[in-house]
């Protein structure tokens, strides 16, 4: 078996939802110990299906690789257990409110001092200070605030991702800064509190719009799938139902290129089309035109016919897409889960979509609630068997 | 290799990397250079393509002026150099003998025919990093495809899901996916470095931007929902049908975004509509639970919102929810996102001082640390800044040699 990066680095996550979870999920695939504390008074909302019961399909692509001990912090009891073990861990990653941590019993200058290597990864939705730091924040919500809702859809009715965008971008951010924090604990032997909020991380994502507006007061907004810059850019409407194709040109030799690979139509031959402005002028008239052709051909059809000829271009794909694509295929993207529960063998997305080649991402089962007690409490803290069952009888490991 | 230039360690400041890159990789060396690293950024004599693409400081149409260049390339270091020489090659491998990592986001392939892939710089430099950043990935049928950022949201999944159920597909803002490509590369390049630096082992990685987009929407179970149930994913508009009270509301003065996820939260908004329409029908227990619970009555709970959140401001709907512990935000423009003192008193915007467009407010990095952050924030390099210092000072060439090479086209 190949090596992996962060053999012998132990993760521990207190964390729900999607973010914080992500960014341990990243952790494990590089082969970290990821133990995920959790309890099932409050279920991480990720276990669950569609129908809201437990054990969902998508549990592998936030949990796999994780170990699960379950802990109700409610308890006087599991709180020391909980300081225990964060001192024997590398990294711990929560996604509390500010004053979470402390409210719980959690001194953070004290795990500190009995572990000054650790490093705490701390990720409220808002951050830790400044007026909003209370506030309850969901992804869903967080993109609207940071700006990606406005500037996508077209003009007067925003729209976002139909999905937590921002969670995603955040667990991918704070997976980047226990990768740097690490490094730097290598060469300097000190652990640190990292602070990655969810509002920041989706507000970090807005390219060149923040600078515009600083420079030029411009306050870029949605403008469907057309582009600033290219002529034309746009989703068309092909053969089927709700099958639809994008293209984007990118300079006037693509713009021939198009003509060509579309048997250069008698519309086309108008010479101001030649032209990027002059492109720009008439993009209604020619998204129609374009959009003539592709509606008689399949998504497939257009995007091998102009791929072919070195045109951007690309089918909308969905799920059926996904699951028979040849190159996904070739690059063996979707990892099997075998033997779940309730759905038995089921594709999940690489998390992360990293290609090492020396040390390959790990994929592997998620684990039941409270699967790794014995290995948690038994041989990493050193309780014994009967000691274990008090504290489940208890409820404290529940 | 790893050298110390920062009188006080960074993060990554023991790391120096080469960046052949365009607007699908540039991000990824930004990330690794705010975070301390010496990323040198690679450019052609003519100055690397992204300077040329637009918005452009007051529209001024300018090398040094591209604000796209100027957002994507702080606290790097330019020097110029014609890859496609080989005067220029020879060059380039002496700085890789120097480095810890090559990024590179050009087609697949480009760097090959020059002799510069991983196979023959990892003879060079046997304990080095390489990570290449395409649209669809360096193996497969699709590896020479052309792409940009829609067809990456396209392919990826994302724009199936995203718009109205009666309309078009739709990009999301600001060039997604050329950022999450490059996300998913600083972390494959920074965790290789790490391994690099415990074990002396290089590699090689390979990210696919789409493969990116695929995963950051991985909560959509597109794929399971079609493995399953044969199902296809459909756009679900700004509200959704599955849960509720989960989107966008208008209010008097725009939008805001109601996400309650909770019992409790539902028990508040619901009071709180019940206080300003008067509705009493909206407290009927069937509706409480979670959002899941409610879904089977969106129809009629959506008519009961919409009544509600058109009489109120979307600030007032902010702030006032928000002290009723209820999830709703406004749909912030750039403008609005630029002056939100959240985000001010936080410290999360930097001043970036450039000596061509002057002082400018961008965003910083979306995370603070303890220990080990940047304690000054670099404007973008002007093309070909740090030739001297990197040519003459770094691989002892002399300033005669820079003249030759210049007059030649190398750099």
């Amino acid at each position: 078996m190949k090596d992996t990066i962060l053999k012998g680095i132990r993760v521990v996550e207190l964390a729900r939802f999607v973010a914080a979870p992500m960014c341990a999920r990243i952790l494990a695939a590089l082969g970290a110990e990821v133990i995920k504390i959790e309890t099932s008074k409050a279920l991480d909302m990720q276990r669950l299906d569609a129908d809201n019961t437990r054990d969902g399909y998508r549990w592998p692509d936030s949990a796999a690789l994780k170990k699960s001990a379950s802990l109700n912090l409610k308890h006087p009891e599991a709180i020391e257990l909980m300081k225990k073990l964060l001192q024997i861990s590398d990294v711990f990653i929560e996604n509390m409110l500010p004053d979470g941590p402390s409210k719980l019993g959690l001194d953070y200058a004290e795990i500190r001092r009995n572990n000054p290597k650790l490093i705490i990864v701390r990720m409220p939705g808002l951050g830790l200070a400044g007026p909003y730091r209370d506030f309850v924040a969901y992804g869903l919500a967080v993109q609207a605030l940071g700006g990606l809702d406005d500037t996508t859809g077209f003009p007067g009715s925003p729209i976002g991702p139909n999905f937590s965008y921002p969670d995603y971008i955040s667990g991918a951010h704070a997976a980047l800064s226990v990768i740097a924090a690490l490094d730097y604990r290598r060469r300097t032997g000190r652990g640190q509190i990292i602070e990655a909020p969810l509002y920041m991380a989706m507000s970090s994502l807005l390219r060149s719009a923040p600078l515009e507006y600083s420079a030029n007061k411009i306050s870029v907004k949605g403008m469907g799938n057309r582009d600033r810059y290219m002529f034309p850019h746009n989703a068309y409407k092909c053969k089927g139902e709700d099958r639809w194709c994008v293209i984007a040109v990118r300079s006037d030799d693509e713009w021939k290129g198009l003509c060509k690979a579309l048997g250069n139509p008698s519309w086309a031959k108008k010479p101001e089309y030649d032209t990027v402005l002059g492109r720009r002028n008439k993009i209604d008239e020619i998204d129609s035109h374009i959009q003539e052709w592709t509606s008689v051909r399949t998504a497939e059809d257009v995007v091998e016919t102009l791929q072919k000829s070195g045109i951007p271009s690309g089918i909308v794909v969905k799920g059926s897409d996904m699951m028979s694509d040849p190159h996904l295929k070739e690059r063996d993207y979707f990892k099997i889960t075998t033997n779940h529960p309730r759905y038995g063998s089921h594709p999940n997305y690489s998390v992360p979509p990293i290609l090492f080649s020396e040390t390959p991402c790990l994929f592997g089962p998620a684990p039941k609630l409270g699967e790794h007690n014995d290995y948690v409490y038994g041989k990493l803290l050193g309780l014994s068997k009967a000691e274990i069952k008090s504290n489940t009888d208890a409820g404290i490991f529940a | 290799m790893a050298r110390s230039r920062a009188k006080t360690e960074t993060l990554l400041g023991c790391y120096r990397i080469l960046e052949i890159t365009d607007e699908q990789g540039e991000y990824c060396g930004k990330r690794l250079a705010d975070l301390g690293a010496d990323v040198i950024k690679i450019e052609n004599p003519q100055g690397s393509k992204t300077r040329f693409k637009g918005p452009f400081f007051h529209d001024q149409v300018d090398l040094e002026k591209s604000l796209n260049f100027l957002h994507y390339n702080t606290n790097k270091r330019s020097i110029t150099l014609n890859l496609e020489c080989r005067d220029g090659q020879e060059l380039f491998k002496k700085l890789v003998k120097r480095a810890d990592a090559v990024i590179e986001s050009m087609p697949v392939g480009y760097l090959a025919a020059l002799g510069l892939d991983y196979k023959s710089l990892s003879a060079v430099n046997p304990a080095l990093v390489m990570t290449s950043i395409s649209p669809f990935g360096q193996t497969g049928p699709h590896k020479n495809w052309e792409a940009t950022d829609i067809v990456n949201m396209a392919m990826g999944g994302f724009m199936q899901s995203c718009g109205e159920p009666d309309g078009m597909p739709l990009r999301g803002g600001c060039e997604q996916s050329l950022q999450i490509g490059s996300q998913c590369a600083a972390i494959g390049t920074a965790a290789a470095l790490y391994y690099k630096s415990m074990t002396g082992k290089g590699q090689y990685v390979d990210i696919s931007i789409q493969e990116c987009v695929l995963t950051y929407g991985h909560e959509q179970a597109t794929a399971q929902s079609w493995a399953f149930h044969q199902n296809n994913v459909v756009r679900a508009g700004a509200r959704t049908k599955w849960a509720f009270p989960y989107g966008l509301f208008p209010c008097k003065d725009g939008w805001a975004i109601i996400a309650t996820v909770q019992a409790s939260e539902w028990d508040q908004l619901s009071a709180w509509i019940h206080e300003v329409t008067g509705n009493a029908e909206v407290l009927d227990d069937v509706f409480k639970g979670t959002l899941f619970d409610r879904a089977p009555y969106v129809d009629i709970l959506t008519v009961y919102l919409l009544e509600f959140s058109q009489k109120l401001t979307k600030d007032e709907f902010f702030l006032e929810g928000q002290k009723r512990k209820i999830p709703i935000m406004p749909v912030h423009s750039i403008e609005e996102a630029m002056n939100c003192p959240q985000l001010t008193e936080w410290g999360f915007f930097k001043n970036v001082s450039h000596p061509v467009v002057g002082d400018l407010k961008d965003t910083g990095n979306p995370d603070r640390y303890a220990e080990g952050n940047l304690d000054v924030w670099k404007a973008a390099p002007l093309l070909g800044q740090h030739n001297e210092e990197v040519y003459c000072s770094e691989i002892g060439l002399c300033k005669d040699d820079l003249a030759v090479l210049r007059s030649n086209g190398v750099i």
